[in-house]
């Protein structure tokens, strides 16, 4: 039979957890709601680049140096974003089984042969990747303390250098897009070479009218100049995102622990009880034999 | 004096977003000025000083180079960052 002073100590000790848990949710909730304050600021300016990128790209026979399409893909970057910390259900592992899914499938020559590198921003990404022997040439743990557009920035401008002087032929990030609070989609997306048609595609439906504008000095040196914004941009929102999805994640999370910490504690309270009350019997039980022990004589 | 509605937009957000009657920007090629009624024009933007000219008053901003579009009497200006003096 189970000892009340046991279960009453482990009820207790639940009741702390769903008490964290609840906080951490709080916590997740809160931090969310920023997070998508920030997404949603940055959008008229994300929407402004690919604008005038797609204007730009559609109309030009520019041969810029970050639009070179290598004949053959000699070596590949990947940028994954992770988070910081755990406790946020599958948001992290989800990501990095999709990203091993999508190696598999389309480069997995480059993984065999130590073509394919890494860059991790997290410190989850940076500690899984190099445990599974992946190339991983730099890892950014601790960027989610302090998220500013110039880090993201300082690292897309690298990538871009690297692509541009031919160490790298393709350049993927791979990160959680938010969907809703409790949805990800998990995404492997190429940034580098850009596909014109893509740009021009997006950019179609956002009211897009015939204006002759005056190029200064001209569409070249503008597009040669925008490229670098409109990489930026993108790396900028994928961290975003990343970064709400995971707030969201988390406090999805939380919400199911702090609703299993509740069902636990009502089944110890339970069996608590039924301890608690076959005690009682016992002892009363005890009492009346004992008494008609004694009455007998 | 005629004025027009300028933007300001960086990746952290708008930062001005009003009517002015010029904008004084560091093109590319020159500092140059624009008024209302301009022509349709896409240009690149140097480092510099940016200089609203608001209805109450003057107002620069440094910019670290980037963009600047104007379209039917609205203008935006897209930097990466972007600092009030």
């Amino acid at each position: 039979m189970p000892n009340l002073r046991d279960i009453r100590n482990r009820i207790s000790t639940v009741n702390n957890t769903q008490q964290i848990t609840k906080a951490m949710k709080m916590v997740a909730a809160a931090k969310l709601r920023k997070a998508q304050e920030r997404m949603v600021q940055t959008r008229p300016y994300a929407s402004k680049i690919q604008d005038v990128v797609g204007r730009l790209v559609g109309s030009s026979s520019v041969s810029n140096p970050i639009m070179r399409n290598a004949d053959e893909v000699k070596s590949v970057l990947m940028i994954v974003i992770g988070s910081d910390r755990g406790l946020c259900g599958g948001f992290n592992n989800n990501l990095f089984k999709e990203v091993e899914k999508s190696v598999e499938a389309n480069l997995s020559d480059h993984r065999e042969n130590g073509t394919l590198s890494l860059v991790t921003v997290g410190k989850k990404a940076g500690a899984y990747f190099k445990k599974r022997n992946y190339n991983v040439i730099e890892s950014h743990p601790g960027f989610f303390d302090k998220l500013e557009y110039e880090s993201t920035s300082e690292l897309m401008n690298k990538a871009s250098q690297q692509f541009v002087d031919g160490d790298f032929d393709e350049v993927y990030i791979a990160f959680n897009e938010f969907k809703s609070v409790i949805a990800q989609n998990r995404k492997v997306d190429k940034v580098l070479p850009i596909d014109p048609s893509e740009i021009s595609a997006s950019s179609d439906d956002a009211s897009k009218e015939a204006i002759d504008y005056i190029f200064e000095p001209d569409s070249e040196v503008i597009l040669e100049k925008l490229l670098p914004l409109h990489l930026n941009i993108q790396l900028w929102k994928a961290v975003l995102e990343s970064n709400a999805s995971e707030q969201g994640a988390r406090m999805s999370a939380m919400d199911s622990a702090t609703e299993n910490a509740k069902d636990l504690e009502r089944e110890l309270k339970l069996k608590y009880n039924q301890a608690r009350q076959s005690a009682i019997t016992t002892e009363i039980s005890e009492i009346v034999s004992g008494a008609q022990a004694l009455g007998g004589n | 004096m005629s004025t027009f509605q300028a933007q300001i937009l960086t990746p952290n957000g708008s930062l001005f977003e009003g009517e002015v009657s010029g904008v004084q920007m560091p093109g590319a090629m020159g500092s140059f000025e624009v008024k209302a009624n301009h022509a349709p024009i896409v240009s690149a933007l140097d480092e510099g000083t940016v200089l609203v000219r608001k209805a109450d008053g003057d107002v620069n901003y440094n910019i670290s180079g980037g963009f600047v579009e104007v379209a039917k009497n609205k203008l935006t200006l897209l930097a990466e960052s972007v600092v009030e003096e």
